[in-house]
């Protein structure tokens, strides 16, 4: 802001002798800015060819350092982001073409190119050949994961195709040796560098096709992008492409892609990891037996248990005949004890019955004995009923007499009391009679014949 | 028989012992023949064979001749 203020002062103060009054007066901020967007938008992303001097990778992980040639230097960056992709170590001498962009770093007004990508000078048109041969034999099919060959589950022979003085065999043969002992290896030589490894490379593998191997690894070991260039080889692409037999390629290391790479059935990332690849079958086939044994011997034991198991139940289930008799006798014993015993409850049942039976039948001179009896009895009773019936009456008459008699009026008369009767009626009363009828009075010992005199009402 | 043959007929076997309902003398018949099997198979991959040639020459039919592989660098 005090910058902007001085200008303006500035501006202010020299305006009457500026005669150029159209003229645009810039603070140092927006000129750098104006640098930064001309250069930027004029320059755009470049290409620039150069020396690197001055070479310094940053604990960040960024790489500082100047681009120059005989005449001329700038600045240059390359960030992590970006240089972590490059297959080569940059440093100072080191001929490059990089790729980048031209900008303004405006707190420092100092401009600088940001690579993107850096390529040694010679590598590049190998890479861009790569890329090219690369590219067509894509299009062509080469590539198509449709066309690649499964490894054999159980290869017996292999022959690799390398240098038989280089680490890679050596590699290739420790890990057959170790993991799978059992498949035959034929190493068939080539050169794998320089001017004559690519022919050379060629006829190997024509010859390795024609031992009918069940695998065929191609690679050697690590090395600079030349060194490993004849595997970019587009006939011996084809070649490879071409083949019935499964091909491994192997070259150089993780980071190194060649054409082999692309066109073989399998890349391994190195000779070892191929010779793995190989030997990774059997031991799989190992376990694979291992467990089919142990699956044999689970099903057999497994089988043997179930048929014993059988036997013994059927075993079970057979008898002894001698046991079988026994077992019929004593079964025979027990039926008879248990008919004995059925035949002597029912007949004790027969019996009580029998009895009561007998009890309740009365034979017939029984019978009339007994009626005999009962007739002799009730004749007895009938007699002595009778006689006391007699008696009874005996005395009762003679009570009712004696009763009788003392009711009789005649014992008043014997009293000295006598009776009148007029017609032989009882005169009870004055009124009965009148003077001169004829009454009767009866004494104890006969009557007396009078006639009445006088009536007398009262006494 | 060769390798491959004995493996599917292997395997043929451990289906068979695995399906169960076989009679005690054919299970212990395929058993003996599993087992025996199981151990070629496994002989032959463990058997330290290494045979590493070097190709000298093949000739036009496909005839190759071979030597020992000797570590040329030792």
């Amino acid at each position: 802001m005090s910058q902007d203020t001085s200008n303006t002062t500035f501006e202010t103060s020299n305006s009457s002798s500026n005669k150029n009054r159209d003229a645009v007066v810039y603070s140092v901020e927006q000129l750098n800015v104006t640098i930064r967007q001309t250069l930027e938008n004029q320059l755009g992303i470049i290409w620039l060819q150069a020396e690197i001097s001055n070479f310094k990778p940053h604990t960040s992980g960024h790489f500082y350092f100047s681009l120059k040639d005989s005449k001329a230097q700038i600045s240059a960056i390359m960030f992590r982001g970006s240089n972590s992709k490059l297959k080569f170590k940059p440093h100072d001498g080191l001929e490059v073409i990089v790729r980048g962009r031209i900008t303004v770093y405006e707190p420092r007004g100092t401009y600088q190119i940001i690579c993107e990508t850096m390529e040694p000078v010679g590598a590049g048109a190998l890479q861009k050949q790569f890329e090219q041969l690369k590219e067509k034999l894509k299009l062509e099919g080469l590539f198509d994961s449709l066309r690649k060959k499964v490894l054999p589950s159980f290869p017996k022979h292999i022959a690799v195709v390398t240098s038989p003085t280089g680490a890679a065999i050596q590699d290739i043969l420790n890990i057959m040796k170790r993991r799978a002992p059992h498949v035959a290896v034929t190493v068939v030589p080539a050169v794998v560098q320089g001017a004559a490894a690519a022919p050379q490379l060629r006829e190997a593998f024509t010859k390795a096709v024609m031992l009918q191997p069940d695998v065929i690894i191609i690679g050697r070991g690590g090395g600079s992008i030349e060194d490993m260039w004849c595997f970019n080889d587009e006939a011996l692409a084809r070649l490879i492409s071409s083949c019935d037999i499964p091909v491994i390629s192997a070259v150089g290391h993780e980071i190194d892609f060649t054409i082999c790479d692309f066109v073989a059935d399998l890349r391994a990332p190195t000779p070892s990891a191929a010779a793995e690849l190989v030997a990774k079958s059997s031991t799989e086939l190992l376990q694979k037996l291992n467990q089919w044994e142990r699956l044999i011997r689970n099903s057999f034991e497994k089988i043997f248990r179930l048929k014993v198991q059988a036997a013994v139940n059927v075993g079970k289930r057979l008898i002894d005949p001698k046991r079988k008799l026994m077992d019929y006798s004593v079964r025979n014993d027990e039926l008879f004890s248990r008919l004995e015993q059925a035949t002597k409850v029912y007949l004790t049942h027969q019996r009580k019955d029998l009895n009561l039976l007998q009890q309740r039948m009365v034979s017939p001179v029984q019978l009339v004995q007994k009626l005999k009896i009962s007739n002799d009895h009730l004749k007895l009773r009938l007699l002595a009923e009778t006689k006391k019936n007699i008696t009874n009456s005996h005395v009762h008459v003679k009570s009712l007499m004696s009763l009788l008699d003392s009711l009789s009026p005649l014992r008043v008369v014997d009293r000295g009391f006598s009776i009148t009767q007029k017609n032989n009626k009882v005169i009870k009363s004055v009124s009965e009679v009148k003077i001169g009828d004829d009454i009767a009075v009866r004494v104890t010992d006969g009557y007396i014949q009078a006639t009445v005199k006088g009536v007398q009402n009262g006494f | 028989m060769d390798f491959e043959k004995k493996l599917s007929r292997l395997e043929e076997i451990v289906q068979k012992m695995e399906g169960g309902d076989l009679t005690l003398d054919d299970s212990l018949k395929l058993f003996e023949e599993g087992i025996k099997l199981s151990r070629d198979c496994q002989g032959q991959l463990t058997k330290a064979e290494a045979q590493v040639k070097k190709l000298v020459a093949i000739d036009s039919s496909g005839k190759a001749t071979t030597e020992p592989f000797k570590d040329e660098e030792s």
